[in-house]
């Protein structure tokens, strides 16, 4: 039982609180943990992101003509799923690409990357909305 | 694990003519390959076996194995993909359902 329902049932007992008040403050405790759960789970919805989204249309400044569409959708499984590709790097290769990285300034391990890294990256995504709007062109990387 | 793509669809643009336009069934398509590529695999299988004596000692073997589940995982979770490019009347267009 919730501490809560328990304090309002020792203050009935002990006679501070009458039956009706201790009827409506259990109703209230009662709707304010399903709204919280109901948040939780909505939370929980968004943190979960399904799809990651790439959406390029022409600005108002675009040229006359063919301007470009382009709409990706990308899962985040298939994400999740590409990332346990850098554990399979072999050796030689990661040195390399080691190497390319330092040269550009990048201080970042591919293979210190763990499983539990990826999940946190993925969950972090949820997050995740870039808007780019040059005029000539519009770019939203979303997740949904 | 992801439940695999059905069907995939793609639409290819081809200069001066029609564009490729093509909605393929894959859970028709993915077993037919499957037996095929098992076949083979029976076939070659001395072939491969020599080539994993010789190149066992450089890793590669184990390299390979492992990357076997992986390329599986990446497959199974091709569903959903969709890449949609589109330029006046000329259209690129990859999508897995």
């Amino acid at each position: 039982m919730a501490e809560n329902q328990k304090r309002i049932l020792e203050m009935l007992s002990e006679k501070k609180i009458t039956v009706e008040e201790a009827e409506k403050l259990l109703s209230l405790i009662a709707t304010g943990e399903g709204k919280g759960g109901t948040a939780t789970a909505e939370a929980e919805k968004k943190r979960a992101p399904k799809y990651l989204r790439v959406v390029v249309q022409p600005g108002p400044q675009s040229q006359e003509g063919h301007p470009e569409r382009v709409n990706i959708r990308v899962p985040v499984s298939l994400i999740r799923a590409g990332m346990k590709f850098a554990a399979l790097i072999p050796p030689q290769a990661a040195d390399e690409i080691q190497e390319a990285l330092k040269d550009k300034g990048v201080k970042f391990d591919l293979r210190n990357i763990k499983d539990s890294d990826i999940e946190e990256l993925i969950a972090a995504l949820g997050d995740l909305e870039v808007d780019v709007d040059s005029g000539h062109e519009k770019v939203h990387v979303y997740t949904e | 694990m992801n439940s695999p793509p059905v069907t995939m669809r793609l639409i290819l643009p081809r200069q001066g003519k029609r564009g490729i336009n093509l909605w393929l069934p894959l859970f028709i398509i993915v077993p037919v390959v499957a037996v095929i590529a098992f076949a083979l695999f029976l076939l070659l299988l001395p072939l491969m076996l020599i080539a994993v004596v010789i190149l066992w000692r450089f890793g590669w073997v184990k390299l390979l194995i492992l990357s076997f589940p992986a390329v599986i995982g990446c497959l199974s979770a091709l569903r959903g993909l969709k890449v949609d490019v589109n330029q006046g009347r000329e259209r690129v267009l990859i999508s897995f359902s």
